[in-house]
């Protein structure tokens, strides 16, 4: 039996015979449920359901809006007030209706187009509108006979000026619980001691003592949780992080945004090397050159260059602005700042030194679904004394191994290294 | 890199003993290419090394024979036979394209398939090494259709010549203007032909408009017996390595290969050069570089096996650096070489002798800590492109395109991608414009980078941004999430009221931190909604974290 039902037919089993309003009263149900679980009783053969004809005050659009704004005429009184108010301020069309009421009702004076509430206005700004009470009740869902014992005429007025109507309709009278019903209540046995939702009250002041608990429905599924996560791109990011830092790698950054000189030139790439063609690399226009602050560390790269490659290096290709195609830029500016520092005498900085850097890097490329024209790389650096191919194997294979990856080598080619 | 097509029959004719795919398939793995795929008739190499010698079948089976020690002729040399042809360069051509060399080679037998493989091999190297024929430009000619024994290289004016594959004459400037090369390389010529064209003719004519096309009177086909070789380019150190490559190439098919002359000026200098380079390296050093003993013949073995005549001198290995190769720089380069043809898979990992303790930046540990608070509080994290346009950024979020501000891209290939985002909340938009359809309440944050630019210069810094979006979400929901926030790090904070198109008309704030405005928050316009196609009320904030930072105590 839903717990709806247990409830009405408790309250119906005192009663034997009980109204409607009885059992919203007795169950604390709505009206809604109280009629749902009589629906259920009734199929069960629990209660029987006795019908008579009905009359019932029913609400218009119009006195919907007024029943929860207020009649036109309540609410250009209550704004009056004590005060005056001139004709010529009035022009919504609800304080137009109103006037128009106040004036029959007699309970304003105009002079002069200047309104004012009288001494019957101000007795009723006191005590209220009786047809405003009753429009309440209406929406409140109060009987239509309370309404018209309580306020004399009000309904009668109220459906004169279209705001409800009176509907004769076929209702509940009353129920009566059957004999099979009245068995099922005292079946359900310690019904009247079985606890549905266990509250505050209850578990301080131990009212659960003696009674047992009401048994929910543990199978029926419901809607998921929405669960907040962090993005799994972020995970993985941390993740190697983690693997790195605990691999005794110092966590390095550098900006997004660089000169060419850090990006190419810095890593030996040739001025003319097809990588830092137009299509390959999203070069700005604004800003469209940044400064490279080292001037020194430019001469000697511009030397390299030229030794190596011998073609002609130019400062203006260096400073033109770029999205970074790789990371490594972090760590050629790193590279370039731990020397100066193992140089200086008062650094602490001593080899070895371990670092990596995880960030964003660009292509200009396409964007479709399986390509992103920015995403992440992540570089380490080691640098020491006698390190060897086999030292930085090892090192790729713990630092995999830790991600879950294994790896195999093969030789390959990158222009920097 | 390119990928390329080798005829396999070919390739193992020039291998000149048997191997089956799956041994062949290795061996080029163990030279350091990508085999994609081997077919009946041919094997697909993804190309991603600095040797262009291993570009064609000729080059990659002598890198083969050596790798399995079954060649031993380490030198390709010319000796002091006579230049076959010389070609006088005029003065005029210095500025437009100054470098030329050659070579000639006689008693050459093409079959289709020998030539087409030259063919592929010459027009990869130079789009590729020859950065699409700016730096490096080959032309093949049939030797016996030239005319005479001296050619000329200059810068002419538009002259007529019957191109490759055609029988009209036709002028330098709409070869230039109309051709498929023309269109392809014209750019490879300094300022379009306003320097002159630069042209290789002989006693008739026109042979070559270079770097576009040949000449049809000297084309090359499988009856040709004798052939000359153009190389040009801006860089000599260039053209005279890529003879070098083409000469050992031309000696491997079984061609005689003879030197050409060019006289520029005063000087002279005769073509291929093929120098003697030598670079000596201890067996201690590669020891020391690669983490494998060796004795010195051992190294020379591996040396041998990659194509270099290796010799003890003075207790160093001296290493003969082979003519074609034009990828070694230094040391390094061979210390590469000699650990490939020891093979990565037999390098044992050694662990490093010591051990110091990692750490994370600050940054990182903070971003940590704010992305845990906001997932706690129920708000997922999404990441998105730095990438955006101005219609994302800007037009679409209710206000005006600051031009000045932003980090704009210059040359994107995207029509949707044209500058770096200045905000976050636009991408959180995007995001919830596309999960309409997704269970509400939608709680999502972003925490990365924005970036501006500040006079002149580009301004990176960290962002957070979270939103919430929800038929019974309100102002109050979002500013629940950053009170906590400024809780959690104990940031003396207030509110103050603010005024931003995006957001509607008094629904919107700044977030003071130590009386510093550090970011904001409100109800988005529904304007704003609209453009992203979201159909539910959005409240969202977004704050500086580095302002933010600066101000917790926490």
């Amino acid at each position: 039996m839903h717990s709806y039902e247990e409830k009405v037919l408790l309250v119906l089993e005192k009663k034997a015979s009980a109204s409607l309003e009885h059992l919203i009263e007795g169950t604390k149900l709505g009206k809604d449920q109280v009629i749902w679980a009589l629906d259920g009783l009734r199929q069960k053969g629990f209660a029987e359901l006795h019908y008579d004809e009905k009359e019932e005050a029913v609400l218009t659009d119009e006195g919907k809006v007024y029943a929860a704004d207020g009649l036109p005429e309540e609410q250009l009184l209550k704004r009056l007030g004590k005060k005056q108010m001139h004709t010529s301020g009035i022009h919504e069309k609800t304080d137009q209706i109103g006037l128009q009421w106040l004036r029959r009702k007699g309970l304003v004076d105009i002079e002069n187009g200047s309104i004012k509430a009288n001494s019957m206005g101000l007795a009723v700004m006191k005590e209220g509108f009786p047809e405003a009470r009753a429009l309440k009740e209406i929406a409140e869902g109060t009987g239509l006979a309370k309404i018209r014992g309580r306020y004399k005429g009000a309904v009668e007025l109220l459906e004169k000026r279209g705001l409800a109507s009176i509907e004769k309709s076929t209702g509940i009278s009353h129920i009566e619980i059957t004999q099979k019903g009245r068995e099922a209540a005292h079946a359900e046995g310690e019904g009247r001691n079985e606890i549905g939702a266990v509250d505050r009250n209850m578990i301080v002041h131990m009212g659960w003592k003696g009674k047992n608990f009401s048994p929910y429905n543990v199978e029926e599924p419901v809607e998921r949780a929405i669960t907040a996560k962090m993005h799994v791109l972020q995970q993985t990011i941390e993740e190697i992080k983690d693997a790195y830092s605990s691999m005794g790698f110092r966590e390095i950054s550098g900006p997004t945004i660089e000169p060419s000189f850090w990006v190419f030139d810095s890593l030996f790439m040739p001025q003319d090397h097809p990588a830092r063609d137009k299509q390959d690399t999203f070069y700005l226009s604004n800003p469209k050159e940044i400064e490279i602050e080292e001037k020194g560390y430019v001469g000697e790269i511009k030397a390299v260059h030229e030794r190596a490659w011998r073609h002609s290096w130019e400062l203006d290709k260096a400073k033109q602005a770029v999205l970074r195609t790789h990371t490594t830029s972090v760590s050629a500016r790193f590279i370039h700042q731990a020397i100066g520092k193992l140089l200086s005498k008062e650094s602490k900085e001593r080899l070895p030194i371990k670092a990596f850097s995880v960030g964003r890097m660009f292509r200009n490329e396409n964007v479709d679904y399986k390509h992103l024209a920015d995403f992440y790389q992540h570089d380490g650096i080691i640098i020491g004394k006698d390190l060897t191919l086999a030292n930085l194997f090892d090192t790729l294979i713990k630092l995999y191994g830790r991600l879950g990856i294994k790896l195999k080598f093969k030789p390959s080619y990158f222009p920097f290294v | 890199m390119p990928a390329v097509k080798f005829n396999k029959k070919y390739l193992n004719s020039l291998l000149r003993f048997k191997i089956s795919d799956a041994d062949l398939k290795d061996r080029i793995s163990e030279l350091g290419l990508e085999v994609e795929d081997i077919t009946a008739d041919e094997i697909m190499i993804e190309f991603n090394t600095a040797r262009p010698d291993l570009l064609d079948p000729v080059g990659l089976a002598r890198a083969i024979r050596y790798f399995l020690h079954k060649s031993d002729r380490f030198h390709y040399t010319i000796g002091n036979k006579k230049p076959e042809l010389t070609i006088n360069v005029s003065k005029n051509v210095l500025k437009a394209r100054p470098c030329i060399g050659g070579v000639v080679a006689k008693g050459i037998r093409f079959d289709s398939v020998s030539l087409q493989q030259m063919m592929v091999f010459a027009d990869k190297f130079c789009d590729t090494f020859g950065r699409k024929r700016k730096k490096i430009a080959i032309g093949m000619h049939d030797l016996d259709s030239i005319a005479s024994k001296e050619l000329s290289y200059s810068a002419c004016t538009d002259e007529r010549f019957v191109p490759l594959n055609s029988k009209e004459p036709e002028n330098f400037s709409s070869i230039l203007k109309n051709s498929k090369k023309g269109i392809e390389y014209g750019n490879a010529i300094e300022d379009e032909g306003k320097l002159g064209y630069p042209a290789l003719k002989d006693s008739e004519g026109v042979l070559a408009l270079i770097p576009i096309i040949n000449s049809d009177r000297t084309k090359v086909t499988t009856a040709t017996k004798n052939m000359f070789v153009d190389v040009t380019g801006i860089s000599d150190y260039a053209v005279e390595k890529s003879v070098d490559l083409l000469s050992a190439m031309l000696m491997d098919m079984g061609a005689d290969v003879l030197p050409v002359a060019v006289a520029s000026g005063s000087k002279k200098k005769i073509y291929p050069v093929m120098e003697q380079r030598f670079i000596s390296i201890s067996p201690e050093d590669l020891t020391k570089e690669l983490g494998v003993a060796f004795d010195y013949r051992g190294a020379i073995s591996l040396a041998n096996k990659m194509g270099y005549e290796a010799a003890l001198l003075r207790g160093k290995i001296r290493f003969s650096v082979p003519e074609y190769r034009l990828d070694i720089i230094n040391e390094q380069d061979i210390i590469e070489d000699i650990a490939i043809a020891y093979g990565y898979d037999y390098i044992q990992p050694m662990e490093l002798p010591y051990y110091q303790p990692g750490s994370l930046e600050q940054v990182t540990i903070r971003n940590r800590s704010l992305e845990n608070a906001l997932i706690g509080m129920g708000c997922t994290q999404v990441m998105n492109s730095y990438l955006t346009n101005e219609s994302i950024n800007y037009e679409k979020m209710n206000i005006k395109v600051e031009t000045g501000e932003r980090v704009a891209l210059a040359n994107s290939v995207n029509s949707s991608i044209s500058m770096v985002r200045t905000w976050l909340l636009p991408s959180l938009m995007l995001n919830l414009g596309r999960s309409g359809h997704a269970k509400m309440p939608h709680k999502l944050f972003e925490l990365d980078m924005a970036f501006t630019v500040k006079s002149g210069k580009p301004v990176e810094q960290y962002h957070l941004a979270a939103a919430i979006s929800d038929p019974k979400a309100n102002l109050n929901d979002i500013k629940a999430v950053i009170e906590e926030l400024m809780y959690l790090n104990g940031v003396k904070y207030s509110f103050a009221k603010y005024s931003h198109k995006s957001f509607i008309e008094g629904r919107c704030g700044s977030i003071k931190a130590n009386g510093k405005a550090i970011g904001f928050f409100g109800e988005l316009h529904p304007v704003v909604l609209s453009s992203f196609g979201i159909e539910e009320p959005v409240s969202a904030f977004e704050i500086n974290l580095d302002a933010f930072t600066s101000q917790a105590s926490v």
